[in-house]
């Protein structure tokens, strides 16, 4: 393939990207940054908690994405009786053809491409771990034998923040496992006018598929090659660092009221979704727009306020705000 | 999948995009350190017409014989260079300029990031693509990038221009006094003095071979010299005159023990000033003919005339008879020895002389700038001098006539030796000197008159007053203190019931009733 095939396929696959959200957009009103962050998510190999109330279209927006894909999709409704092996799936005895007996793995719907995972704050800490292998290392281990999982796969998981009742706090070390954490805020009056118009209608608006899995694998290994200059990731790093109270580039609030700033896998999960947008945006580099955009959907769970802070109410939002202001892009030099 | 991949890195479109880059970036650093300089060399320019302005102003105001003009350009010169340097220190490098330019133009890291890719991974197929994509956007001409502008400081160089000209041009006649500390006549005097008495008694010290005196006679020279250019206040120069007398006195005592046997350790110099023996040189020549041998018979009588200023010396009249008579007999060595340690107690006597009077010149120096402390240690002080014990009182009395043995101290006897006149107070005593300045002539109390010259010597003396004391005899006040008295009390506003203690003081003392008890009620 000569250096203009090279150049058409790119362009090929980035049409690809624009069909994959026009697709989105035929059932999906609004949302705008939490169909990026989920695509961003999708594009550099993560996943996704998505956050918020209920009937704003969470599952109907993951949906969505699955029919667009052509991936296998699976649903696991979280409840507090779920148990682990309903997700990974349980051994069981099957007769073979000469009557004899042994054991089978008969896999849970964990083995399929894209997963909901519906209200997963509901189901108790042991069946919310299960997940924990399967989002980490792509693969399921039961018993002695790993199982490892179809590439790609993605988990979307949603919760509700408002009922707290029976619900169960996704721990740190499963929340960190979330490349990104969106929450779908409430659609404007627009926006709901044209929700009511599709989905009062005799029929709703046809999601066709418009990306292979291949596909999407090459879109991952693109969003790798988007190039990030070391003054851009040193400014990410500051970000990070930044979070910590006891770093000296920490922010007021961060001192006052965090326990725990973001892991090193914030850093990651915000330079790879910053290349997500870079590419989005058409770019072969990072810029700071892109560091920016990235880093409320990068770091708000992976900050941990302390007592102070939860006793205050102070959101994590207000913490990765306050970092954007008081950060300098350049080392040493002013806001840009 | 890899043909995406691939088809990023490919540039084949732009084959040229590198080496544009390159160009691009190194235009936009010459235009960024460009517009450094000429931001710094603006401010430069400022502060060198503001620098400038200061050696005019100081040659004016101070009088300063400086090269105005000379030092002005050095000035301007001085701070357009220093923001040369500031411009070099400072220059940016290609990828700084990149980063700044990005955000100059909006270009979204595109430029930095194909820069700083290039540098690393130069002529890769991304770098290229990258390099298209940084150059893909309209850039506007470098010189726009970075406009050439003037800082802020540069902006009012104008106005530093118009201070240096009116610096230079217009003299309002301000001129400031010379801050230098005036030089205090009398300290300056009395250096003279120090120093001049000083250099004669370090001239007589290295005649005589004395070195502490010598010492002594530096110091004395050094502290005149300081106190004769001025660089000392009145309190300073007392100070060091303090310091000084302390020193002198410590000097002398030591020479004393140490030279002398304790019997004649308060021996003074000048009890021996008037004994052939002990004129300059003679007991050296003495010393010499009795090693040789060649003693003369008139050097043998002279000896023996000696034996009561030997005698003050601790050296007793039969050791010196059994020393000539063993000379008569061919044996030498008793008289030499005898010699020999006269001679040595003479030059520490000498040198406790001249120590002694530096002290003087000292104290009368501390006197004349106003140091009360100072009449403590002068002459006619017998309290002051019998509690310290130092053979001051003894030194004083060989030069001081006076009038009983008590006053004379412990060398009484050799004063009252054939030849040595005893003298009188005169009875017309001209009034105390004032507390004021007097020169060293008016405080040495020397004895005026020659040994021999009749039965009643005539001398005249100066006392220093002191409180409490009865300095003198109350049958030689002269009656006209009466009167003068009377005019005194009558000038100042004495208390009456003081003034009338005062009276009846005076009149005891003319009526020679003068005792312990009443020296304590005077005022």
């Amino acid at each position: 393939m000569n250096a203009a095939a090279h150049e058409e396929s790119m362009d090929r696959a980035l049409e690809r990207l624009d069909a994959l959200q026009r697709e989105i957009d035929r059932r999906i009103v609004g949302h705008r940054t939490v169909i990026d962050g989920i695509l961003a998510g999708l594009l550099a190999g993560g996943h996704v908690l998505l956050e918020g109330v209920p009937g704003l279209g969470k599952t109907l927006l993951v949906k969505s994405l699955s029919d667009a894909l052509q991936l296998e999709f699976a649903r696991i409704q979280f409840t507090p009786d779920l148990m682990p092996a309903d997700i990974i799936g349980t051994q069981m005895v099957v007769l073979d053809e000469g009557g004899g007996r042994h054991f089978s793995f008969q896999p849970g719907p964990v083995f399929t491409q894209l997963l909901l995972a519906d209200e997963i704050n509901r189901a108790t800490p042991k069946t919310q771990s299960a997940l924990l292998e399967a989002m980490e290392e792509k693969k399921v281990t039961v018993g002695r034998t790993g199982h490892a999982l179809q590439e790609p796969f993605m988990v979307l998981a949603t919760q509700n923040p408002i009922e707290m009742e029976g619900t169960y706090p996704l721990p740190e070390a499963q929340l960190d496992r979330f490349l990104l954490k969106l929450t779908a805020s409430f659609p404007e009056a627009e926006d709901l006018s044209r929700i009511v118009d599709r989905t009062t209608g005799s029929a709703l608006p046809e999601v066709r598929p418009v990306m292979s899995g291949a596909e999407l694998e090459g879109l991952r290994a693109l969003v790798r090659q988007v190039v990030i200059a070391e003054h851009v990731k040193g400014y990410a790093i500051r970000l990070v660092l930044s979070t910590h109270p006891g770093h000296p580039s920490a922010t007021p609030l961060a001192r006052r009221y965090v326990r725990h700033g973001a892991s090193p896998r914030g850093v990651q999960s915000l330079v790879l979704t910053a290349k997500a947008f870079a590419l989005f945006a058409g770019r072969l580099n990072v810029s700071f727009e892109d560091i920016e955009a990235a880093a409320a959907p990068a770091l708000r769970h992976r900050v941990l306020l302390n007592f102070e802070g939860e006793a205050e109410g102070i959101g994590t939002e207000d913490l990765v705000r306050e970092l954007l202001s008081e950060t300098p892009v350049v080392e040493g030099g002013a806001r840009a | 999948m890899a043909t995406g991949v691939f088809a990023w890195e490919s540039a084949a479109s732009r084959p040229d995009a590198g080496a544009r880059l390159g160009d691009f970036v190194r235009d936009l650093t010459r235009a960024r350190r460009l517009q450094i300089f000429v931001e710094l060399a603006g401010s430069g320019l400022f502060f060198g017409l503001l620098a400038a302005c200061f050696p005019i102003l100081a040659a004016r105001l101070f009088e300063l014989p400086l090269p105005v003009w000379p030092a002005a350009t050095a000035a301007l010169a001085l701070g357009l260079v220093a923001a040369a340097g500031l411009a070099w220190r400072l220059r940016p490098d290609t990828l700084q300029v990149s980063i700044l330019a990005d955000i100059e133009i909006g270009l979204e890291q595109r430029l930095s990031t194909a820069w700083e890719f290039a540098l690393r991974h130069p002529g890769t197929a991304l770098t290229a693509r990258l390099a298209a994509q940084a150059l893909a956007r309209r850039v506007p001409m470098t010189h726009l990038v970075f406009p050439l502008r003037i800082s802020a400081w540069g902006r009012l160089a104008p106005l530093a221009a118009l201070l240096l000209a009116l610096v230079a041009l217009v003299d309002p006649g301000w001129r400031v006094q010379d801050p230098v500390m005036p030089v205090d006549p009398l300290v300056a005097e009395e250096g003279v003095r120090l120093r001049e008495h000083g250099r004669r008694m370090e001239e007589q010290a290295r005649r005589e071979s004395l070195p502490r005196s010598r010492e002594a006679a530096s110091e004395l020279q050094r502290l005149g010299a300081r106190m004769e250019s001025g660089s000392s206040s009145r309190e300073q120069a007392l100070s060091r005159l303090r310091e000084l007398d302390a020193a002198l006195g410590e000097e002398r005592r030591t020479v004393l023990s140490q030279s002398l046997p304790a019997a004649a350790a308060d021996l003074p110099p000048g009890t021996l000033a008037g004994a052939p023996l002990f004129s300059e040189g003679h007991l050296g020549a003495l010393l010499s003919s009795v090693q040789q041998g060649t003693l003369t018979p008139g050097d043998l009588e002279m000896l023996g005339s000696e034996s009561t200023w030997i005698s003050a010396l601790g050296i007793a009249p039969e050791e010196l008879e059994e020393a000539l008579a063993r000379y008569a007999s061919g044996e030498h060595e008793a008289l030499a020895q005898l010699l020999e340690m006269l001679s040595e107690m003479d030059g520490a006597i000498r040198d406790a002389q001249l120590l002694w009077d530096a002290e003087q010149v000292v104290r009368l120096a501390r006197e004349n700038l106003g140091d009360a402390g100072a009449l403590l240690g002068f002459p006619g002080e017998r309290g002051d001098a019998a509690e310290r014990g130092d053979g001051s009182l003894a030194l004083l009395s060989a030069r001081v006539p006076v009038r009983t043995d008590e006053d004379a101290g412990p060398f009484a006897a050799a004063l009252k030796a054939p030849g040595r006149g005893q003298g009188v107070q005169a009875p017309s005593l001209p009034s105390v000197s004032p507390r004021s300045r007097r020169t060293p002539d008016e405080v040495a109390l020397e004895i005026k008159g020659r040994p021999g010259e009749g039965d009643v010597y005539r001398t005249e003396a100066r006392v220093l007053p002191r409180a409490g004391q009865v300095s003198i005899p109350a049958a030689l006040l002269s009656p006209e203190f009466h009167g003068e008295l009377e005019a005194v009390l009558a000038k100042q506003n004495y208390p009456l019931h003081q003034r009338e203690l005062v009276r009846q003081y005076f009149l005891r003392l003319s009526q020679g009733t003068s005792d312990s008890r009443t020296a304590k009620d005077a005022p």
